[in-house]
């Protein structure tokens, strides 16, 4: 859910390992960073609905995933999409993007992995100076 | 009781005086300062900017010592974080939300959200009621929605019309409660007495017996 720069470069690399993927984006104009490629030849599927609905979940084939990942820049929707996800649709491995650290310390606590962007910038920031220092 | 609410505007801003008006303690947080400006001009010095999805700003509002963390925003998903971060973070007693969308009402029923308003649900009830038409009314949820009490007015040309109430065979579980007669008076009934034209019928059933009561009741001949 989210084809921002997140969710279209995971979405690229994801369909590298061969997997399948489908898209949830409720803006049409904001899926520039999708490969155009993978899209076209349907690859990659894109659906436009607002995502963190169940009748979106549906359509996007909810019932059959694996894995649902929801990276759109806004925690509180990630979370509740992650939510709808694991418990009505029971799907086995659900993924939140945040960025908030209280509010990943939540989602974790109900069973949603979390990725937070800013500590991972920050952190990987870090290792850098740290090695620069040396 | 000590109340903190998140989101003061068209729903948190009329629920806030009425709290105090019921001299409760109220704090409120919402994102806008210009929707704060207008609170603290109409209640004093009893909002604050600040962020519903935010920890820190929560625990700035009080909501460690809060009786009760209503979230009213406009956002469902900023209402669902705000009540999930109070509870696991400051033992919250009470999370009410409100949830603009009759699915996300679901879903915040299934996390535990204590009171979930269903903003679109109470409209349509309203609606209903609204509507002297309109011949199902939900009146109320009865055991965490299972149950409900409806009233259901019976058309003039109903199938049951001129039935006594033992040769209708009402829905599993339905049961019932008071027949009002057309001219607003309430009717003693026991099992031979007789439905009559529009006849309003108050009854308490299973929630998923509700459309199948409704059909019975208001077939046409």
């Amino acid at each position: 859910m989210g084809a921002g720069s997140i969710g279209s470069s995971l979405s690229r690399k994801l369909s590298d390992l061969g997997h399948q993927i489908t898209v949830i984006e409720k803006n049409p104009k904001a899926v520039s960073l999708l490969p155009r490629g993978r899209v076209d030849s349907g690859a990659i599927n894109v659906i436009h609905l607002d995502g963190s609905t169940g009748p979106a979940m549906i359509e996007a084939g909810i019932v059959d995933a694996d894995v649902f990942i929801a990276a759109t820049g806004k925690d509180s929707l990630n979370g509740l999409a992650a939510q709808r996800a694991m418990i009505t649709f029971n799907v086995e491995k659900v993924v939140a993007l945040v960025s908030d650290e209280a509010v990943r310390t939540l989602y974790e606590s109900l069973g949603i992995y979390t990725i937070n962007k800013t500590t991972l910038v920050s952190t990987e920031l870090t290792k850098m100076l740290s090695k620069d220092e040396i | 009781m000590y109340l903190v609410i998140v989101g003061g505007g068209k729903v948190g801003n009329p629920l806030a005086s009425s709290l105090i008006n019921e001299g409760h303690e109220v704090f409120i947080l919402d994102n806008n300062p210009d929707t704060v400006i207008e609170l603290q001009r109409e209640l004093g010095m009893i909002a604050t900017i600040g962020d519903a999805t935010s920890l820190q700003a929560l625990k700035d509002a009080g909501a460690s010592r809060a009786g009760a963390l209503i979230a009213a925003t406009d956002s469902d998903e900023d209402n669902l974080v705000a009540c999930q971060l109070a509870r696991t973070n400051f033992d919250t007693p009470r999370t009410i939300a409100v949830a603009h969308s009759p699915e996300n009402a679901k879903l915040f029923d299934l996390v535990g959200i204590d009171i979930v308003v269903s903003a679109t649900d109470l409209v349509l009830a309203n609606l209903a009621t609204a509507l002297p038409a309109h011949p199902l009314i939900r009146l109320m949820p009865i055991s965490d929605g299972t149950q409900e009490l409806v009233a259901i007015k019976l058309p003039a040309a109903g199938n049951v019309i001129g039935l006594t109430i033992s040769e209708i065979t009402l829905p599993y579980g339905t049961k019932i409660v008071l027949i009002i007669t057309s001219m607003g008076h309430q009717k003693s009934y026991n099992s031979d007495t007789i439905i009559e034209s529009e006849d309003e019928i108050i009854a308490l059933t299973p929630a998923n017996s509700t459309a199948e009561l409704w059909e019975l009741l208001t077939e046409l001949r």
